[in-house]
């Protein structure tokens, strides 16, 4: 009988780990899509006007943060991305940073550059999808016991 | 042999802008003070230099371009290859930081083909 409560107990605490867990991933990667959708309408519109950092550094530093923010959600969404400073987690999300910051960005009397949308939104389609496809794989091919929905 | 340059501890945890007009320890700053003298440096020596950013509190990204993608814009002496064989980013137990360090390698080899 203690047995039995002891067990349900703790099956009822593993279930509630693993269903916090799924939807912490879960919301995650939603709020990077919504990020990177930001991300990409605010550069894109920052690219292809003749904005000037020495009126106002608001647009680059607005630039900046969301950067930072894809990079924590990135890493939160797709742990198993981010082995090592080489793996292909960093990777996705440096090609992305590489396309919005060049040398150009935030230099007075900068030149706009319209051409610069199109590999941004390149570089932010990629890191959505791979990170997309990595909650599709944790969801449905982990086994249940990771939180997975194998054998569910 | 390698040297390993602390920026958190030797230059500034708490990393600036771009230029020297956006505020204190921008990446101009660090690419001037700092890193052109180590790579100088290192070139005299032969030994590597590692530039480890574990404990700052953030890596802008304007900051890394100036610092390291304007070392061979603006220093068109340096000779290319070797510096890059140098130089080395990193920041081992931050994983956040990665992909910053990644654009930094990336920023470097971007201008180096220039």
């Amino acid at each position: 009988m203690v047995l039995a409560v002891l067990g349900s107990f703790f099956l009822a605490r593993f279930n509630e780990h693993y269903r916090t867990r799924r939807e912490h991933l879960s919301r995650a990667v939603d709020a990077l899509r919504a990020q990177l959708e930001t991300l990409l309408r605010i550069s894109s519109e920052y690219w292809a006007s003749k904005h000037d950092a020495k009126v106002s550094p608001s647009q680059e530093a607005e630039i900046e943060f969301r950067l930072s923010d894809v990079t924590t959600l990135a890493l939160l969404c797709g742990r198993e991305l981010w082995r090592d400073q080489g793996s292909e987690g960093p990777g996705l999300v440096s090609r992305l940073m590489g396309s919005v910051v060049t040398e150009e960005f935030g230099k007075v009397g900068r030149k706009p550059d319209p051409t610069r949308a199109r590999a941004i939104a390149s570089a932010a389609a990629e890191l959505a999808a791979v990170l997309s496809q990595s909650r599709m794989d944790y969801l449905y091919k982990a086994p249940f016991w990771r939180g997975g929905r194998r054998n569910h | 042999m390698t040297t390993t340059y602390d920026v958190a501890d030797r230059f500034t945890p708490d990393i600036g802008g771009r230029f020297r007009s956006d505020g204190e320890f921008s990446g101009e700053e660090f690419r001037e003070a700092v890193v052109l003298p180590l790579v100088r440096e290192a070139l005299e020596t032969g030994r590597s230099i590692r530039f480890n950013f574990d404990g700052v509190t953030g890596m802008p990204t304007s900051f890394l371009e100036e610092a390291f993608g304007g070392l061979f814009r603006l220093h068109r002496d340096l000779p290319t290859e070797r510096v890059l064989q140098l130089v080395k980013i990193e920041a081992p137990d931050t994983p956040k930081l990665w992909p910053y360090v990644r654009f930094a390698e990336d920023a470097m080899r971007v201008s180096a083909r220039r």
